[in-house]
């Protein structure tokens, strides 16, 4: 698989259990920031890249196990103060768990949640989002149009990638809202 | 790990080579820099690789909302300029989502008065094929044409299935595609055409587009279509039409950019789309489940995801059979 058809396979195999992942983090490793949550993400991210995408049939479990491990690490390390002991952690059935229920956003809330990232944009960088993943434009098109350099135009899409990404932290559906709040009381109690 | 960078930063600095690298190469100073930065921390790679996945994703997050109403509205850009994903999108849209890629206009070329090409996809491919005039061809799943230009015309044969043309304006030589008895002639636009069991559709992406077919009296019945006009036209039948919104359109174009986009669909009209592009059938197995309303985005081929999905959404079941994935509804019934 080259570079693109490897992006790919993470778009459509990895990124829809992303949240669930993280949510089942924060659920089982009380004390991780998110902070350390999104460390957690990168490393897995990497760990997953090195592997040979096409020859894993199951990447959600992937994903999990991965996850569990690099976590397991970190607590070892003394990066978080875990409450659970790390063998607790490795006990932990990232596999089982990521056979149970997927939080699979729909259609409409994967629109809704672009929606609201680009209504909180700034309005240059909205612009420059807008014509770029909305009507197709390329960046030097978005330029001239926009009166602004090339690097300007990079500069709004990187700020709005950025927003996106960072929309990804929150949990799925909103039925899990009420669950997240009371653990992160409990984190911080 | 490094302790050093903190993941926001990394994010940040992982969004700016994501969006870079996406819409250019990279000078040689920039990838040095580039693969420097991977290769000091594993997280860098990780990040990376996600704010680039996230940054394709969004090309299909936003089809759905090109689809859905209202779209999203820039600040300061007037809605005419948003009003053409078309033109200039579709042709990025052509370079990510062709799963086979011809630059066939040298071979167009050599044969000039017989049908110099017949082109054809496969079941689960989509061609594009660019003509010698500049015109091209988007050639759906399990689909073939035959293309002859001569002076004075520029003929394309639809022997089966679908295709979408993007025509080169030349008032000298007019664009006819037939498809069976129908034919549809353009100066320059953008149209479909379909050919079924025993109908043929044009629907008319862009521009003014002409439909003929031999009538009943020695008449030849025509047609003027505009932008979104579909026409349907079965043999001893009148000729049906529909108006269509810019959204659907969109959504049923959506092939060429490699997605198909249901937005309530019955589900088994939508599994019978997802089937012309697979080899793995989807079956529903049940006739209430059969009529779900199913809301989706799913790449041609995909067959797998899609019956996931569906089992997501209406909690129903899923089991292979004999080279087909089989879904039926597990009771008890979940309601929304």
């Amino acid at each position: 698989m080259n570079h693109e058809h490897r992006i790919r396979w993470f778009a459509r195999e990895v990124l829809p259990h992303e949240r669930d992942v993280r949510r089942w983090l924060l659920r089982h490793i009380r004390g991780m920031s998110l902070h350390d949550l999104d460390e957690v993400v990168q490393e897995t991210y990497a760990r997953l890249w090195a592997l040979n995408p096409e020859g894993i049939a199951e990447a959600r479990a992937y994903l999990f196990v991965t996850a569990r491990r690099v976590a397991g690490e970190m607590v070892r390390r003394s990066r978080i103060v875990p409450i659970e002991t790390v063998a607790d952690i490795d006990a932990l059935g990232a596999a089982d768990e990521a056979g149970s229920a997927e939080h699979r956003l729909s259609g409409r809330e994967e629109v809704e949640r672009l929606r609201a990232v680009v209504d909180a944009l700034p309005p240059k960088c909205r612009e420059a989002f807008v014509l770029k993943k909305f009507d197709g434009l390329s960046q030097r098109e978005i330029a001239q149009r926009m009166g602004i350099a090339e690097s300007t135009v990079e500069k709004h899409l990187s700020k709005a990638l950025r927003m996106v990404m960072r929309e990804m932290r929150h949990p799925p559906a909103s039925s899990m809202r009420d669950s997240r709040k009371n653990e992160r009381q409990r984190q911080f109690h | 790990m490094n302790d050093s960078d903190n993941s926001t930063d990394i994010d940040a600095i992982a969004a700016d080579w994501a969006v870079k690298a996406s819409a250019r190469d990279l000078d040689q100073e920039e990838r040095a820099r580039l693969e420097a930065w991977l290769a000091s921390d594993s997280r860098h790679l990780g990040a990376y690789v996600r704010a680039q996945a996230i940054w394709q994703d969004l090309d299909r997050v936003a089809a759905m909302a090109n689809g859905a109403d209202p779209k999203p509205e820039p600040a300061q850009v007037h809605s005419r300029s948003h009003r053409r994903p078309h033109g200039r999108s579709r042709g990025r849209g052509y370079a990510i989502a062709a799963s086979v890629v011809l630059g066939l206009s040298a071979l167009a070329g050599v044969l000039h008065q017989q049908f110099s090409g017949r082109y054809v996809a496969g079941v689960g491919e989509i061609l594009r094929i660019a003509l010698d005039d500049g015109s091209t061809v988007m050639l759906n799943t399990d689909s073939a044409i035959r293309v002859r230009y001569d002076h004075g015309r520029r003929q394309v044969l639809l022997d089966r299935g679908e295709a979408t043309f993007q025509v080169t304006r030349d008032i000298h030589r007019p664009f006819v595609v037939e498809a069976g008895k129908v034919a549809a002639r353009a100066v320059g636009t953008q149209f479909a055409v379909r050919k079924l069991d025993d109908a043929v559709s044009v629907t008319v992406i862009e521009g003014v587009v002409e439909v003929k077919r031999p009538g009943a009296a020695r008449q030849v019945e025509r047609r003027i279509m505009r932008k979104n006009d579909q026409v349907m036209v079965a043999s001893a039948q009148p000729i049906h039409e529909t108006d269509l919104s810019t959204r659907e359109v969109a959504q049923r174009f959506a092939w060429r950019e490699g997605y198909l986009v249901f937005d309530g669909e019955r589900l088994d009209a939508a599994a019978a789309e997802m089937n012309r592009y697979s080899t793995v059938p989807i079956r529903i197995a049940d006739p209430a489940l059969a009529a779900e309303q199913f809301i989706g985005v799913f790449q041609v081929g995909d067959a797998r995801a899609f019956a996931r999905s569906a089992v997501t959404a209406f909690d129903a079941s899923l089991r292979e059979e004999s080279g087909a994935i089989v879904l039926t509804r597990r009771p008890p019934v979940r309601t929304e």
